[in-house]
């Protein structure tokens, strides 16, 4: 017999010798027998262990063995051990009766059969052991369902977290689908980015700002919210509260560094380490901020502004999926607003070179059409042999003419042919020192003519040495080009010419007092084919300042500009002294900066740097 | 054209150089010739009473343009009537100002041949 197969029984009977004698007749059996001489002591037997059988003893002083019966079964413990009674009382059917009543399975009369009481018990201990297997089954099963329950409970949630995931996966990518189309809708990118913060509310934000950098450096904001009506209130604390450019975080700091930014929970802590005051952290309270990221528009590696997310109302919090999916849309819109950039300039560029074509076709054939009147009228004379109504006089006068546009003509080829030089970086310079005054006093002369025309009277204030390092006939060019535009656009209003040493370099100022240049145009004035005023009423090709630019630039020095409107305009041409001498090329690539056809390709600001 | 007014043509053209040897040479022919530096100028000499055959207009001019001109001319009924022949250096201008308006043009630098064939067209 295997210890598992060893069972408890509990003889119960108030005098030992009795005890004794059941102990005797069942020790055969080989199992525990407890012997309790009294039902408390029964009791508290029961309490501690569980018993196959209990023999019971009727009578007994105390509880009796019927009294003791109902407690035993009284309990949920032992309610279902079988007991049986033993008693050497009479076999009247009122006292079994009574004792089938509280529970007992069987009756034993005394003196007892050995053979019978064994075999009896042997029936319950059997009885016993095929209840506990049952149970124990019963218990592995219930273990086993159980367990596999808890594994089905995993597997289903693992396949509702897929069903999720897949169904956020086809929701992003959906979200991206719409951004895409409504980003290719338009070329103006600021349509463009506003569908972007329209589109992300409420998908992806409760609300979302777009912020973008302006060619001056400042930044300009598009905002989508949640509640229209809470778009002016964002807009106003973000006006008192401009975003500050010294801090670790924020939009400034996405710009500066590139990198998304992601607070998946917005505490209290965080919005005091970002208020500037007590009233701005207060406004930042009461948005009720719970989760923020911040990502770059980057568009061949050029930052172009930020977009932020923000929920509040929805109590959404962030993840590292959602940044990603930010991201993602942040690249998209960046390529689309750079799209519209790059449409937007190449219009602008074919818009400057028709506009240029229609200028050159006309500065260059006015003076052909003049210089072919004057030769036609001449033959048509010739022709008409000896009744020429042309007297020598008028003959002389028209021959002047048509020389004079001749000059005007190659003044207009040399200036076309400059620029297609600088283009191809293949100006010669003869550098040797130069006293820029004398350069000016010769140019001066030249315009002695045009400036009595036009009335203006021409002022010179030079050092007498003004030494600098230059091309003798290409500064003739600047100055040439600078005192025609002097005179052009000077009113007829007094013109000074001033050159000063400081320092390192030579300085010459030329002042008009006409009508000036517009601050939105300052900047575009020295970039081939602009000019800023309308070819209707200035001729000329507006290249000359380009060319000036190109050759102040290759000799190492600098051409500024100021001018007010209606006030007239100062260009200050800053020349490096002598230190060194040789030959200087052009620079192809510094020249190819101002070159207005590749504006096509390249960004405003690079052309213009 | 003994016998008969000249016919009278008005040369719109701010270059003075092609204005004048225009006008000579209109003159030599038998035309009576008036000239104005710009469209502005052109348009007042009309409103004054000036009743030209023929326009000769050039566009690109300062003050007004022969495309502000036009339109301006077009838009008058007493002054749309007068033909104009556009005489400009930018073929670009010439068809942009074509499709708007039912004028002929003659193209910078102009032979003086065509110049008197379509003047004498217009003059008849």
């Amino acid at each position: 017999m295997t210890s598992e197969d060893i069972v408890n029984i509990l003889l119960v009977d108030d005098r030992t010798e009795n005890l004794l004698a059941l102990e005797s007749i069942l020790g055969d059996l080989g199992h525990r027998l407890v012997m309790a001489h009294s039902g408390v002591e029964a009791l508290k037997f029961l309490l501690q262990q569980e018993f196959a059988v209990i023999l019971l003893d009727v009578q007994m002083p105390g509880l009796d063995g019927f009294e003791t019966a109902e407690l035993i079964r009284g309990r949920e413990r032992s309610q279902h051990t079988p007991i049986i009674f033993l008693t050497a009382l009479d076999r009247s059917d009122a006292r079994v009766f009574k004792g089938y009543s509280v529970g007992a399975v069987d009756f034993l009369f005394k003196p007892f059969m050995p053979d019978i009481l064994r075999s009896k018990v042997a029936v319950f201990v059997d009885l016993f052991r095929k209840t506990q297997t049952v149970q124990r089954q019963a218990e592995e099963l219930e273990q086993r369902v159980r367990e596999r329950t808890a594994e089905l409970t995993l597997t289903n949630e693992a396949l509702y977290a897929e069903i999720a995931e897949r169904k956020r996966a086809e929701g992003a990518l959906q979200f991206l689908a719409e951004a895409s189309r409504m980003l290719s809708n338009s070329l103006d990118y600021e349509t463009t980015l506003q569908s972007v913060a329209q589109l992300s509310v409420p998908i992806l934000a409760d609300w979302c700002a777009v912020d973008i950098l302006q060619e001056d450096g400042s930044i300009r904001e598009l905002v989508a919210h949640i509640n229209p009506q809470k778009v002016e209130a964002i807009r106003s604390t973000r006006f008192r509260y401009p975003p500050s450019e010294d801090v670790a975080h924020g939009v400034p700091h996405v710009l500066s560094s590139g990198k998304a930014e992601l607070h998946a929970e917005i505490d209290d802590e965080l919005l005091r380490m970002i208020a500037r005051d007590q009233g701005h952290l207060r406004l930042l309270r009461e948005q009720n901020f719970r989760s923020y990221m911040c990502v770059p528009l980057q568009a061949h590696g050029r930052i172009l502004g930020t977009v932020t997310f923000i929920t509040s109302e929805s109590g959404r919090r962030y993840g590292a999926t959602d940044l990603r999916l930010a991201e993602d849309l942040a690249r998209r819109a960046a390529i689309a607003v750079d799209n519209a950039r790059l449409y937007r300039e190449s219009q602008e560029a074919i818009l400057a070179r028709d506009e240029f074509l229609s200028i050159a076709s006309h500065e260059l054939k006015t003076p052909l059409t003049s210089l072919q009147l004057q030769v036609q009228t001449l033959l048509r004379s010739v022709y008409k042999g000896g009744q020429s109504k042309l007297s020598l006089e008028r003959i002389v006068t028209k021959l002047e003419l048509a020389d004079q546009q001749t000059e005007r003509l190659a003044g207009l080829i040399n200036e076309l042919l400059d620029v297609a030089r600088i283009r191809s970086g293949q100006i010669d310079m003869r550098i040797e020192e130069i006293n820029l005054s004398e350069v000016v006093q010769t140019v001066a002369v030249r315009f002695e003519e045009q400036l009595a025309q036009v009335g203006s009277q021409l002022h010179l204030a030079c050092e007498e040495h003004t030494p600098v390092c230059g091309d003798r006939l290409r500064l003739e060019q600047v100055v040439t080009n600078l005192l025609s535009n002097a005179i052009k656009y000077g009113s007829g209003n007094p013109i000074a010419i001033s050159i000063r040493q400081t320092g390192e370099s030579v300085q010459m100022f030329v002042r008009d007092e006409g009508i000036g240049i517009a601050q939105e145009h300052l900047e575009r004035i020295f970039v081939r084919f602009e000019r800023a005023v309308s070819s209707d009423n200035y001729g000329g090709l507006g290249l000359g300042l380009y060319i000036v630019h190109q050759i102040v630039e290759a000799l190492g020095g600098t051409i500024r500009v100021s001018s007010e409107l209606g006030r007239g305009s100062t260009f200050t041409v800053s020349l490096p002294r002598p230190s060194v001498d040789g030959t200087l090329r052009i620079d192809a690539s510094s020249a190819d900066a101002a070159l207005g056809l590749d504006a096509l390709v390249r960004s405003k600001s690079e052309t213009e740097a | 054209m003994a016998g008969q007014v000249a016919p009278n043509i008005l040369i719109v053209e701010d270059e003075f150089l092609i204005r004048d040897a225009l006008t000579e040479f209109l003159e030599e022919e038998g035309y009576r010739v008036v000239g104005a530096a710009n469209g502005q100028e052109a348009l007042n000499m009309l409103r004054k009473g000036l009743v030209p055959d023929l326009i000769l207009l050039d566009l690109m001019m300062p003050v007004m343009s022969g495309m502000q001109f036009l339109d301006e001319q077009q838009a008058d009924s007493r002054l749309a009537s007068i033909p104009v022949v556009l005489l400009s250096a930018d073929r670009n201008s010439q068809e942009k100002v074509l499709s708007s308006a039912p004028v002929e043009y003659l193209e910078k630098p102009v032979r003086l041949t065509d110049l008197l064939d379509t003047v004498e067209r217009y003059c008849q």
